[in-house]
C-alpha cells in the first residue's frame, strides 16, 4: 500500500511538472500584458521597460519559467498584477473558503438526499417514490444550476424572506448556493444508486439473506449499500473538484466571493502568477482527490486491489 | 434510511429557522459592481475604489453636491499671482482615526509618493506632469526636495506647479492627493490597505472591514473636523457584480439604492424611486489614421452616420447622452457655460453629408472598402456595436463586420496591426477638456497612430496659457482640429446610470468625475 501511494506521488509530481509547463506557454500565447496598456503605453520608454524589468517580464520566456519555476520551488508564487502587489497564495486563500464550504455543503445534501432517495426507489421499484426520483434526476441533471440559483433567490430570498438572496455575511448566506449546487449530484447519485441497487438486489446472495429472515434495514445498509456505492464513489472525484473549485454562475448570481470567479478574472486579466497559481491548485486537489477515491475503493470493496498484486482468488 | 431522514429534516428546519439579517438603521447599503484590486490611495485608479477613500479619508479640499471644491482638510488656501503657488493651511486639530496628528508632512509624502509609483497603473503619470519637477521625480531625475510640494510647517503646505492650472481646486479632492503618514505606511509595507488594520483613517467614516471581493463596512468617524453634519452612522458598500442580483438585493431591502440594466429601465421608468444621469465618460470611435484605406473623407462619413439620439433613448436608455465630440457634455467650461455648450457638436448626425463624404473617400480609393469594427466584449459595447452596424447600413449602404474580442486581445490587434476602426472610452481623470484632448498627443495605437506636431503645439500653447478665456478657445479649436478636421475620432455618447433610490435616502450626491458616489452629507430619513 505504502509503494503504491509513494509511486503515485511521483506519477503526481511528474504531472503536475507538465501542467506547469503547459499552462506557462499557453498563459504566454495570450494576447496583451497583464497592464492597463492604454495608460502603459503612454509612459516613456524607459518608464515603460522599468515596469517590465520590475515583474521579470523583460527576459526571454524561458528565463521567466526559470525564475518561476525556482520561487515555486521555495514555495514564493509571486504576487498578483490585477490585485496589486497582494501575495497569490493570499489571494486564492481569502477566495477559497466561500467555495469549499458552498461545495462541502452542496456534496454533503446531495449525497444524503441522493442516496437515500436512489436507495428508496429501488426498494419500491416503478413506485412513486420511483418515478419521483427519475423525474428528479433528469431534472436536476437537465436544469443548470444557475436557474436553479436564480429560482431560489427569487422565491426564497425574496419573496419568502427566508434566507439572505446572497451576499458573504453569516452561514446562513450559504445555504441557498449550497442547495443550488446540490441538485447535480444529488441527481447523479441518486440515479447511480437506484440502478446499482436494482441490480444488487437481484444477486444471489441478497436473495439468500432475505431468506434467512435478516431484517430489511440491515439487508440494505450491510450487504446492499455497500455494494452499489461503488459507481458512486468513481463520479465522486470528479464531481468534488468540480464543486470545491467553485462556480463562476453560481458565485456571480448570489455575490459569493469565491474561486470561480477568481480563475475567469485572472486569465481576463492576464494575471499571470494567479492564473499559473490557481491551476496548479486545480490540477494538484484534483489528482489528491482521485488518489483518495482510488484508496477507497480498497477499503469498500476488497475484492478491488488497488497495489496492482496478485488477484487473489 | 433514519440518518438521511435525518439530514433532509435537520435542512429543512435550518431552512426555516435562519432569518436574513435586516438592515440596520441609520446605516446606507449600497454596492460597486465590480471587486476592489486594490484599497490603496497610490495605486488605485478607479472609481469605486474613489468612492470608498473619499468615505474613509479626504484631501485638502472636497466637492460638494454642485461638484464644486469646497475647504476640508485645509480651511484655506491662497494663489499666487501667476497662478503657480498654491499655498493651502490645515485646520487645527484634524487627526488621524488613530490620534496621530495630520501634518502638512502627511501631505508632502502622499504627493511624492502618489507621483514616484512605480506601477505602470495608479495615477503618477496623470499627476506628476502638473507640478513642478513631478514628471522628472517619477523618473528618478531629481531629489525629493525639488519638486514642488513643501510642508512649510505643519499647518503649511506649498504646491507649485508647472503651469498655471485652470481646475486645480477639482483636480486636488482625487483620492491620489489624500494625505499619508510616512511612518504608518512604512511600518505596513507590503501589507498597506489590505484590510481595515491596515488603512489609515482622516474621512467622514472609519473603515471597519475591507476585502477586494466582499466590499467594505465603515463606522461614522467621531473625530472627523466636521463630524456634525455627517449623518449617517455607518455605510456598507457589498460588491455585486451581477446586475439582476443587485436588483433582486434592492427588492429584498438590502439595498438602498440599485444601477438598472437597459432591460429594466423599461420596468422602471415610471417608478417614482426612478432617476437616472450621466457621468464623464465618453465612448468613442477610434480610426486607424496610419490605415491608407481609412481616408479623411471615409473618416468623416463614418462621424455623421451616427445616429446618436436614437442609440442613447431608444437602444441604452440608461441616461447615457449623445455626444457631441470626445468631451462630455457636463465638462466645466467657464462659470458661466459649460465646455460642450460654448464649443457646439462636432460629432453629430448628419446622413446626407455623411453620404457626400463616404462617395467622395470611396472615389478617392477607386474601390469600395470592407470595414471591419473592432469591439471588446462588455454589454456597453455590444449594443452600440450592433446598433452602428445597422446605422451604417442604413446610412451609407456598406456592410461593417463586427470583430469582437476580449478587451487584452483588442488591445493587442489594435498594438500589431492595422485596423479600420475600434470601439474605445476614455473616462475623465478631471473635470477639463484636455483629459481627453491630451490622449493624442503620443501617437499610440490605441488613439488611431495620430501623432501630429501641430496638434502637439497647440496642446502646449494651450497648457500654457494663464487667461482662462482665451485657453478655452484654444481647447475648442483643438477638439475642432481633432474631430471636424483630422476626423482621427468621432464621439458616439457619454455614458448614463438609471436607478433606483430608496425614498428616505437623501443627498447621495454622485459626481461625474473622480470619487463617483459621496455620502458624507447623505441621510436616511425613515
Amino acid at each position: 500500500m505504502a509503494k503504491y501511494i509513494g509511486t503515485r506521488l511521483i506519477y503526481m509530481v511528474v504531472t503536475l511538472f507538465v501542467v506547469v509547463v503547459l499552462t506557462f506557454t499557453l498563459m504566454k500565447i495570450l494576447p496583451g500584458s497583464p497592464f492597463d496598456e492604454e495608460r502603459f503605453l503612454r509612459l516613456t520608454p524607459e518608464k515603460q521597460a522599468e515596469a517590465l524589468a520590475r515583474y521579470g517580464l523583460d527576459q526571454p520566456i524561458l528565463v521567466q519559467f526559470g525564475k518561476y519555476f525556482g520561487n515555486m520551488l521555495k514555495g514564493d508564487f509571486g504576487t498578483s498584477f490585477y490585485y496589486t502587489n497582494i501575495p497569490v497564495t493570499q489571494v486564492i486563500f481569502s477566495r477559497l473558503g466561500p467555495s469549499m464550504l458552498i461545495g462541502t455543503q452542496a456534496i454533503l445534501i446531495g449525497l444524503a438526499i441522493g442516496l437515500s432517495l436512489g436507495i428508496i426507489a429501488a426498494c419500491r421499484h416503478n413506485g412513486f417514490i420511483d418515478n419521483f426520483t427519475m423525474v428528479l434526476a433528469v431534472l436536476g441533471i437537465s436544469v443548470p444550476n444557475f436557474v436553479a440559483a436564480a429560482l431560489l433567490q427569487y422565491y426564497i430570498g425574496l419573496k419568502l424572506k427566508w434566507l439572505p438572496i446572497g451576499f458573504w455575511k453569516s452561514w446562513s448566506c450559504s445555504v441557498l448556493p449550497s442547495v443550488a449546487l446540490c441538485f447535480s449530484p444529488l441527481a447523479t447519485c441518486a440515479r447511480f444508486i437506484r440502478t446499482e441497487t436494482l441490480d444488487v438486489l437481484q444477486q444471489d446472495y441478497i436473495v439468500t439473506a432475505r431468506s434467512k429472515g435478516m431484517s430489511q434495514a440491515r439487508l440494505l445498509l450491510k450487504h446492499t449499500l455497500r455494494n452499489s456505492i461503488i459507481p458512486v464513489i468513481t463520479i465522486m472525484a470528479s464531481m468534488v473538484v468540480n464543486l470545491l473549485t467553485g462556480s463562476l454562475a453560481i458565485e456571480s448570481i448570489f455575490s459569493i466571493p469565491g474561486i470561480g470567479g477568481l480563475f475567469t478574472e485572472s486569465v481576463k486579466n492576464n494575471d499571470y502568477n494567479v492564473i499559473m497559481g490557481l491551476t496548479m491548485f486545480y490540477s494538484l486537489f484534483y489528482m489528491v482527490t482521485i488518489l483518495i477515491v482510488d484508496v477507497t475503493y480498497g477499503l469498500v470493496d476488497p475484492r478491488i486491489h488497488i497495489a496492482g498484486e496478485e488477484a487473489g482468488e | 434510511m433514519k440518518k438521511a431522514l435525518f439530514s433532509i429534516l435537520l435542512i429543512v428546519v435550518l431552512l426555516v429557522c435562519s432569518v436574513p439579517t435586516m438592515a440596520q438603521d441609520n446605516v446606507l447599503h449600497t454596492y460597486v459592481d465590480r471587486v476592489f484590486r486594490t484599497f490603496s490611495q497610490i495605486i488605485g485608479s478607479d472609481g469605486h475604489l474613489f468612492i470608498v477613500l473619499g468615505s474613509i479619508s479626504e484631501g485638502l479640499l472636497r466637492l460638494d453636491e454642485n461638484h464644486n471644491p469646497q475647504p476640508a482638510l485645509a480651511e484655506s488656501f491662497t494663489v499666487s499671482d501667476d497662478g503657480l503657488v498654491y499655498t493651502f493651511t490645515l485646520r487645527d486639530g484634524i487627526q488621524w482615526s488613530d490620534g496621530t496628528p495630520i501634518t502638512a508632512k502627511d501631505f508632502e509624502f502622499g504627493w511624492l509618493e502618489a507621483m514616484c509609483d512605480q506601477d505602470a497603473n495608479g495615477y503618477a503619470d496623470v499627476i506628476a506632469p502638473f507640478i513642478k519637477n513631478g514628471w522628472a521625480w517619477m523618473n528618478h531625475e531629481v531629489e525629493a526636495s525639488e519638486v514642488g510640494v513643501k510642508a512649510l510647517d505643519d499647518k503649511t503646505f506649498e504646491v507649485t506647479l508647472e503651469n498655471p492650472c485652470a481646475f486645480w481646486d477639482r483636480f486636488i479632492t482625487l483620492p491620489c492627493f489624500f494625505p499619508l503618514n510616512e511612518e504608518f505606511y512604512r511600518a505596513q509595507g507590503d501589507l498597506y490597505a489590505t484590510s481595515a488594520d491596515t488603512i489609515q483613517c482622516c474621512g467622514p467614516f472609519i473603515a471597519t472591514s475591507m476585502d477586494v471581493g466582499v466590499g467594505v463596512t465603515m463606522v461614522k468617524n467621531p473625530t472627523y473636523w466636521d463630524a456634525e453634519n455627517v449623518k449617517l452612522d455607518g455605510v456598507d458598500i457589498k460588491v455585486i457584480t451581477d446586475s439582476s442580483a443587485a436588483l433582486n438585493a434592492y427588492e429584498a431591502g438590502e439595498l438602498d439604492r440599485v444601477n438598472l440594466s437597459s432591460i429594466d429601465v423599461v420596468l422602471y421608468s415610471s417608478d417614482p424611486e426612478f432617476g437616472s444621469y450621466s457621468d464623464f465618460r465618453n465612448y468613442f470611435v477610434q480610426f486607424d489614421t496610419a490605415n491608407p484605406e481609412m481616408n479623411l473623407n471615409i473618416r468623416k462619413a463614418i462621424n455623421y452616420a451616427i445616429d446618436r439620439e436614437t442609440l442613447v433613448n431608444e437602444i441604452l436608455m440608461t441616461g447615457a447622452v449623445a455626444a457631441g465630440g470626445v468631451v462630455s457634455r457636463g465638462i466645466h467650461g467657464s462659470d458661466e457655460v459649460t465646455y460642450r455648450d460654448y464649443a457646439g457638436d462636432f460629432s453629430y448626425y448628419d446622413p446626407e453629408l455623411a453620404k457626400q463624404y463616404w462617395d467622395a473617400g470611396v472615389a478617392e480609393l477607386g474601390y469600395t472598402p470592407e470595414i471591419v469594427m473592432l469591439t471588446a466584449e462588455g454589454t456597453d459595447f455590444d449594443d452600440m456595436a450592433t446598433f452602428l452596424q445597422d446605422c451604417f447600413r442604413k446610412v451609407l449602404g456598406i456592410e461593417v463586420t463586427i470583430n469582437k474580442m476580449t478587451q487584452k486581445a483588442r488591445n493587442e490587434i489594435m498594438k500589431t496591426e492595422t485596423y479600420d476602426f475600434a470601439l474605445n472610452a476614455w473616462g475623465a481623470d478631471y473635470d477639463d477638456a484636455m483629459t481627453w484632448l491630451e490622449l493624442w498627443t503620443v501617437g499610440t495605437p490605441y488613439r488611431g497612430n495620430y501623432l501630429n506636431e501641430d496638434y502637439n503645439a497647440m496642446i502646449e500653447a494651450a497648457r500654457a496659457e494663464t487667461d482662462p478665456a482665451k485657453r478655452l478657445d484654444l481647447l475648442v479649436s483643438i477638439e475642432k482640429k481633432l474631430i471636424e478636421e483630422d476626423c482621427v475620432v468621432a464621439g458616439i455618447y457619454d455614458r448614463g446610470y438609471s436607478y433606483l433610490q430608496r425614498p428616505y435616502v437623501e443627498n447621495y450626491i454622485v459626481h461625474p468625475v473622480g470619487q463617483s458616489a459621496e455620502f458624507k452629507w447623505t441621510s436616511i430619513n425613515k
